[in-house]
């Protein structure tokens, strides 16, 4: 009698362990559910991040190029060397068989926003008259910008100074490497 | 006394599960925490470019004459209290003092960059040049918008300017709506 006592209590023991484990297993696995489905919602918001990041990397990669930088200044464009950049209408090459593009970028504007102005857009025929460079595109903006400094030699009663103005750098990433 | 063990036991079982849950908890908030706060950096850095292009932006201000200024030489002229010989070609007179035009500039670049009104982007901005020493102002903040709470993302950036062993600080913060 006592050992069917002592088998039914460790029975009730065994189904107690059962259900116990069953209960922190499916708890751990609602755990992880919810971490995975937070973690997918993020995942588009953090793939734009990063986008974002890369690009806004490029735009400070960009403004201190030596084709584009004023005299080794940080952050600041020469608005001659763009102009002369201007005349390439094509932002790709081919090397080794495949096709890059220049700096990884599909399309570069440069808007000077103050001293404030209508958007002129620069040709040969306008330049320095003007306040919107536009290089491999012909959008009037792109998604990643940088404020940086649109500077020109100047010459004013026989001094040459140079003159920086304030000015927005937007680049549009190309697809290609 | 047996029951009394068994019931120890279960207790213990229960804290450990506990605990582990804690735990986890813990980690979790932690990698959210870590990955929200990459934003904040990142454009504060972009705040700390535009004080930079802001600096090296070329004023009306001559000092002497045909020697156009940069803000950065201009809150160095300012501090000492100097007064433009031209400006943009034209004799300035006493009126146009360096902090005068640099103020002018300032304002002008803050409006033509950030713009605040009703349904932007930018709740309001507070552009403040002062000594680092004592705090003292040396112009007037630039402000735009009303500076009650920041709901969004409030950033913050400042770059030191040195004129004759004195540092001066400008320093910008810019609240955004989310």
């Amino acid at each position: 009698m006592s050992a069917l006592l002592n088998n039914k209590n460790g029975q009730l023991k065994i189904q107690q362990m059962i259900f116990m484990l069953l209960a922190v297993t499916l708890f751990f696995i609602l755990v992880g559910l919810f971490f995975v489905s937070y973690k997918a919602t993020n995942l588009q918001k953090e793939v734009a991040s990063l986008k974002k990041d890369k690009a806004d990397g490029l735009v400070g990669r960009i403004s201190g190029n030596p084709e584009f930088t004023f005299e080794g200044k940080s952050n600041a464009i020469d608005a001659d060397k763009l102009m002369i950049l201007q005349t390439e209408n094509k932002y790709t090459f081919v090397e080794n068989g495949r096709r890059k593009a220049f700096w990884g970028v599909e399309g570069i504007i440069v808007r000077k926003i103050y001293p404030l102005g209508e958007d002129i857009e620069c040709t040969r025929d306008n330049y320095p008259d003007c306040n919107l460079i536009k290089l491999f595109t012909n959008e009037n903006s792109a998604p990643s910008s940088s404020f940086v400094s649109w500077c020109t030699k100047k010459n004013f009663q026989g001094v040459n100074y140079d003159k920086c103005e304030l000015a927005e750098l937007m680049i549009k990433e190309s697809e290609l490497e | 006394m047996r029951l009394n063990k068994k019931a120890q036991e279960e207790m213990v079982g229960f804290v450990l599960i506990v605990v582990i849950v804690a735990i986890i908890a813990v980690i979790f908030l932690g990698i959210s925490l870590r990955n929200s706060g990459g934003d904040v950096g990142d454009e504060s850095e972009k705040i700390g470019s535009f004080i930079d292009v802001v600096s090296q932006t070329t004023t009306k201000c001559e000092i002497p004459t045909a020697h156009f200024q940069d803000v950065g030489d201009l809150i160095s002229k300012c501090s000492q209290g100097k007064l433009c010989d031209g400006c943009d070609g034209e004799t300035c007179g006493t009126t146009k003092s360096a902090c005068e035009v640099l103020k002018n500039t300032l304002t002008e670049a803050m409006k033509s960059s950030y713009v605040v009104s009703e349904g932007s982007y930018v709740k309001y901005y507070n552009l403040t040049l002062y000594y680092e020493l004592d705090n003292e102002l040396l112009i007037e903040p630039i402000i735009m918008g009303p500076q009650d709470n920041c709901l969004g993302d409030l950033l913050f950036n400042e770059r030191p300017v040195y004129s004759g062993g004195e540092k001066i600080k400008l320093s910008l913060e810019v609240c955004f709506n989310n």
